[in-house]
């Protein structure tokens, strides 16, 4: 009987975008808004919503975690200790959304000072490991004032330097350029895999400063790169998002035949089945139910990491014409009911009320619907 | 008299380079003409050239009137007037003949000029060869995005690999690359091409030499004449692939999922509520425009064991999700593994399916 309930109320949640409370923790979880002040040359501020200060005297370099911002649409203002209005934007707030709201720019004509939203990204954190966040939001201007790029390169234990090279320069999108790093087998607890993250600036041939960020299995970290690289040295700031149970990864077995959805994006579903050949005894296909460009329901093939998309077919049944899509998933299980699905080349949103991989979040947190838990062998 | 002279020489250079010949290719993409005739400046320089039939002439460069004209009738099918010009780049001019005009009416057009023409091409780009992939069809590129079409392709090759995507090709404009070919033993390619609503292709060990062009075309008309995907390697015909088909069996390898071996390109999800005589699913099929749509299964038990009746649900997200009933049905289980199912669509008429479970169970909740 609690089966069925369970399974009723799991199909109709599906179906209808409602219930699905007991598996959807952003259902009863209110948004996370953090707030940091990372523009060099800016005053202490305020941050105010919808008229509302939420939190006072903040300055360059200082963080402020869960300012407390219910969901909904609301008007952000940011302002100077004499009351002026530094900056100001507008902010859809869902119940599931994780951000930070980054003061950034220099204030000068090409770079104002603005109010950036950084999604926290929701990877699973698979054991033995942590997830860093980066995001640069240097302002380094040459001697013509022209914005000069700063260099961020990450080595841990005998893996190489991993160098990127950005700078912030969004103008008034609104929008932080994030970079996300998974390191595997970084763990505070054994000592292996120390990383450092190396900084430096184009404006001098200086050797790059070396930072040793914290670390711990299921750590969530964030780290800001901030400063103008002269009154407002480069530095990097790390921000201790949370530590979390790890996740493990598991090979895919028929037990994990079904109905699989996210909870968090209702009426997209996947019907996974476990196909194994000879040299993947773990893969798999799936049926995604999604919708076209003029809404209408339509479904697609994945098969492996390519998802196929029909190019036609005859309402008989007998015949299809198969398209070779180029948009490639993958999906990781981490128990029988839980996995994740991260794009590796071109979007899902096309086809499906998933949200974008790549923006708010790297990857969709699937739940299985149907039938409930592990799959008895032998029976259907 | 200096002057004079000087003129007389760019006369006599120009004369000179008009009266030169070079390699013109041949080919004939329109399905439903028929075998053609190729006229150039009134002499006819090629005789019965049937569809996807490819020829070579050495063609002197200059002002063209050239006309295909049907083998059979005499018939003018169309005609082109052009300056057949040197080429500068690895791109060896070709004559098509496609069935691109208004309602697939054939057109003849000159393919000699590239967006990739460089002068000093064999010096700068020794070990290259000049690849594209043209839209013969009758499928007509559009902007719109509700009522265009996708192309997607990944081109494998020994040292290069590229892939793009897009909405729409539009007729007998191509996407062009170079790709980088091994001098001694030349360069085997792979392409595989999704071509909505044509369907997808894959052709393999295409020979790729240096210096040379390889035209990938998707011709026909998807009616009367096959969508299909050509490919020349220079002057021949290496291959013409047929558009993928589903291969019967089903979707899915799962004991959740139901198929009809006669009607493979279609399936049922089922999902039978322990002791509650109570069904839950997916039916996945193609609407009679041909495009695949997905319907919700609620289901009930009747007094008879075994069968369920079904209400079926259309699914869209025009204004957010939106269930809306679509049709009835009714689902006999035989056994654990077989079953029938009868889908009553509105307006349409009743589809039956023959269902076996894809992966056969020994217990099964459908019977308890």
């Amino acid at each position: 009987m609690h089966n069925r309930t369970y399974h009723e109320a799991g199909w109709r949640g599906w179906l209808l975008g409602l219930a699905m409370i007991a598996l959807s923790p952003a259902a009863t979880a209110a948004p996370r808004v953090d707030f940091g002040h990372y523009a060099p040359g800016a005053p202490m501020v305020s941050l105010e919503i919808d008229d509302q200060a939420l939190v006072h005297q903040v300055g360059y370099r200082d963080y402020r975690a869960h300012v407390g911002v219910a969901p909904g649409s609301h008007r952000l203002r940011v302002r100077s200790a004499d009351g002026a209005v530094i900056t100001e934007r507008d902010l859809e707030l869902a119940p599931s959304d994780s951000l930070v709201l980054f003061l950034a720019g220099d204030g000068r004509a090409d770079l104002p000072y603005q109010l950036l939203v950084s999604y926290d990204h929701n990877h699973p954190i698979e054991e033995g490991s942590m997830t860093l966040q980066s995001t640069t939001l240097s302002v380094v201007r040459g001697a013509e004032g022209q914005l000069q790029p700063t260099s961020l390169g990450t080595q841990c234990g005998s893996l190489q330097v991993r160098w990127t090279t950005s700078h912030f320069a969004n103008g008034t999108e609104g929008i932080a350029n994030d970079d996300i790093g998974l390191f595997g087998g970084y763990s505070l607890s054994t000592g292996r895999n120390h990383c450092i993250t190396l900084l430096a600036s184009s404006l001098d041939a200086s050797e790059p400063q070396a930072h040793v960020p914290p670390s711990a299995a299921g750590l969530r970290l964030r780290e800001v790169i901030s400063g103008n690289g002269r009154d407002y040295p480069l530095t990097i700031d790390y921000i201790q998002q949370a530590v979390e149970q790890t996740v493990q990864v598991v090979g895919a077995t028929s037990a994990i035949d079904g109905l699989w959805f996210d909870p968090n994006n209702p009426g997209s579903g996947l019907l996974l089945a476990h196909a194994p050949t000879e040299a993947d005894p773990h893969r798999v296909k799936a049926i995604i139910y999604g919708f076209g460009r003029q809404a209408q329901a339509t479904w697609r093939v994945l098969d492996g990491e390519q998802i196929l998309q029909f190019a036609g077919g005859d309402p008989d049944g007998t015949r299809a014409v198969v398209g070779v899509g180029r948009t490639e998933a993958e999906i990781r299980f981490h128990a029988c009911d839980f996995a994740s699905l991260r794009s590796l080349s071109g979007s899902l949103i096309e086809f499906t009320a998933l949200p974008n991989l790549q923006f708010p979040r790297d990857v969709i947190l699937l739940r299985k619907l149907l039938p409930a838990g592990c799959n008895p062998p032998g029976v259907g | 008299m200096r002057t004079c002279i000087l003129f007389l020489a760019a006369l006599l250079l120009q004369v000179s380079s008009q009266v030169r010949a070079d390699p013109l290719l041949l080919g004939n993409f329109a399905g439903d003409v028929g075998p053609v005739d190729i006229h150039v400046n009134g002499q006819r320089v090629a005789a019965g050239l049937d569809y996807l039939d490819v020829a070579s002439i050495d063609q002197p460069r200059g002002s063209l009137t050239i006309s295909a004209r049907s083998a059979t009738s005499g018939a003018e099918l169309a005609a082109l007037q052009v300056v057949f010009k040197a080429a500068i780049s690895p791109v060896q001019p070709m004559l098509l003949l496609a069935s691109t005009g208004e309602q697939g009416a054939p057109e003849l057009w000159l393919q000699q000029e590239s967006r990739l023409d460089v002068a000093d091409f064999a010096e700068r780009f020794p070990d290259s060869a000049f690849l594209s992939i043209i839209n013969a069809s009758t499928i007509e590129s559009t902007e719109s995005l509700d009522s265009g079409f996708q192309l997607q392709y990944q081109l494998a090759c020994q040292r290069s690999r590229t892939s793009g995507s897009g909405f729409g090709l539009p007729q007998l404009e191509p996407i062009e690359w170079l790709t980088t070919v091994d001098a001694e033993v030349g360069s085997l390619c792979t392409l595989q091409l999704g071509f909505t609503p044509a369907g997808a292709f894959e052709v393999s060990a295409i020979p790729v030499r240096s210096r040379e062009s390889v035209r990938f075309l998707i011709v026909g008309n998807g009616e009367t004449i096959p969508f299909q995907l050509a490919v020349l390697a220079g002057d021949q015909l290496h291959a013409v692939a047929d558009a993928i088909e589903v291969e019967p069996g089903p979707l899915l390898p799962s004991n959740q999922f139901w198929f009809d071996r006669s009607r493979p390109a279609q399936g049922v999800a089922l999902f039978e509520m322990p002791g509650a005589g109570l069904l839950h699913g997916t039916w996945q099929t193609f609407n009679t425009s041909g495009e695949a749509v997905w319907y919700l299964l609620d289901g009930a038990a009747r007094n008879l064991p075994g069968d369920r009746d079904l209400t079926i649900f259309a699914v869209d997200m025009e204004d957010g999700l939106r269930l809306t009933p679509a049709g009835t049905g009714r689902l006999t289980y035989f056994n654990c593994n077989e079953a029938e199912a009868r889908f009553a669509l509105s307006g349409q008429p009743v589809r039956f399916l023959r269902l076996e479970r894809s992966e056969p169970v020994d217990q099964c909740y459908a019977l308890e």
